[in-house]
């Protein structure tokens, strides 16, 4: 039975937002969504539903803040990092990383 | 590039689907309308509302209410932090020394007068209280009507002074149901007015502060307007 991806990236959603905020410098919804498909290919799709409380929430905490600006014939919403957000974007991604390793860990030691 | 009016379109089609605040929907039309281009060019086939549904689908909900319902939590905590972060900036020394003088003032009446002074106290605060609700109240329906547009980021704002005054009225007449008013109340009470000034006005300085966000963020609505 194949196994649902999205619920497996579910929780790394944060750190992948704040991580590709922290790269582009600033984003806005549609353009984060389809930058994951290219980076992965098409294996993880961020969903609108799941994306937009995500980026509202970060905003809400004063992590992220917002920048609205004319684009292409209507208002396009822009986020970026506050200080506070590059601070927790490197702990967040540090500590997904040690995830990463303990999950590693558990898979080969299964294996073994 | 999609032209002016399938993006108004857009704006009618949010409306439909339970999305009143313009501030809600600007982000989900440039979402739309970018899902919307994007299916264009690669079906060339497709109409404009060919388009749409295939773009709504994949937010997968019948309608829009369960993002709304994520973004007014947000809101909620956005106008909480505000509120709080005015509230702190507000405890400079001239301020802390005013307000410090206006307690000792009340900390001196109430311990030489009886409750009918008190209770007069309470009636002025309340209407303090009453007064930067309404004028606060005022100027975001003031907003609404020049813009013709709602906007949630200016639905909820912050901590309620009424609540504040409400709470606080309760709590001295707790303190002083059985008991005449002596020195300890009469501080604990001070105190709170201490307190409740600072509230009521952050009350009101978070509404102007979410008021002139709303214009630097949307301006096009009030050169129109």
């Amino acid at each position: 039975m194949p196994m649902n991806k999205s619920s497996l990236y579910k929780g790394c959603l944060e750190p992948i937002v704040l991580q590709l905020l922290q790269t582009h410098r600033r984003m806005y919804g549609y353009e984060i969504t389809q930058t994951v498909k290219e980076i992965t290919k098409g294996e993880l799709q961020i969903t609108e539903g799941a994306l937009y409380p995500l980026l509202h929430r970060l905003e809400a905490k004063g992590l992220l803040e917002a920048e609205i600006q004319l684009a292409d014939n209507r208002m396009r919403k822009y986020y970026s990092l506050t200080k506070a957000g590059k601070e927790k974007t490197k702990s967040a991604i540090g500590e997904l990383q040690v995830f990463m390793q303990t999950l590693e860990h558990l898979i080969n030691l299964k294996l073994a | 590039m999609l032209m002016k009016e399938q993006i108004d379109y857009l704006f009618e089609f949010c409306e439909t689907k339970g999305v009143r605040y313009y501030d809600v929907q600007v982000e989900l039309v440039d979402h739309m309308a970018n899902g919307i281009e994007k299916e264009l060019a690669e079906h060339p086939g497709f109409s404009f509302q060919k388009a749409l549904e295939v773009v709504f689908a994949s937010f997968g909900h019948s309608d829009f209410a369960p993002l709304v319902i994520e973004k007014r939590k947000a809101t909620k905590i956005y106008s909480r932090r505000l509120w709080w972060s005015i509230f702190r900036q507000q405890l400079t020394w001239p301020v802390t020394w005013a307000a410090l003088g206006v307690f000792l003032f009340i900390y001196w009446q109430l311990v030489i007068h009886d409750n009918d002074f008190v209770f007069r106290v309470s009636l002025f605060l309340g209407l303090i209280a009453l007064f930067a609700i309404v004028i606060g109240g005022r100027r975001l329906k003031g907003l609404q009507k020049r813009t013709g547009k709602h906007f949630l980021l200016t639905n909820l704002t912050g901590l309620n002074p009424m609540l504040a005054y409400g709470n606080m009225s309760i709590n001295y007449l707790i303190s002083t149901r059985w008991s005449y008013p002596g020195h300890f109340s009469s501080l604990v009470y001070g105190t709170m007015l201490f307190a409740f000034f600072l509230m009521c006005l952050a009350h009101y300085r978070t509404v102007r502060r979410l008021e002139k966000q709303v214009e630097k963020d949307y301006p096009e609505i009030f050169t129109v307007a």
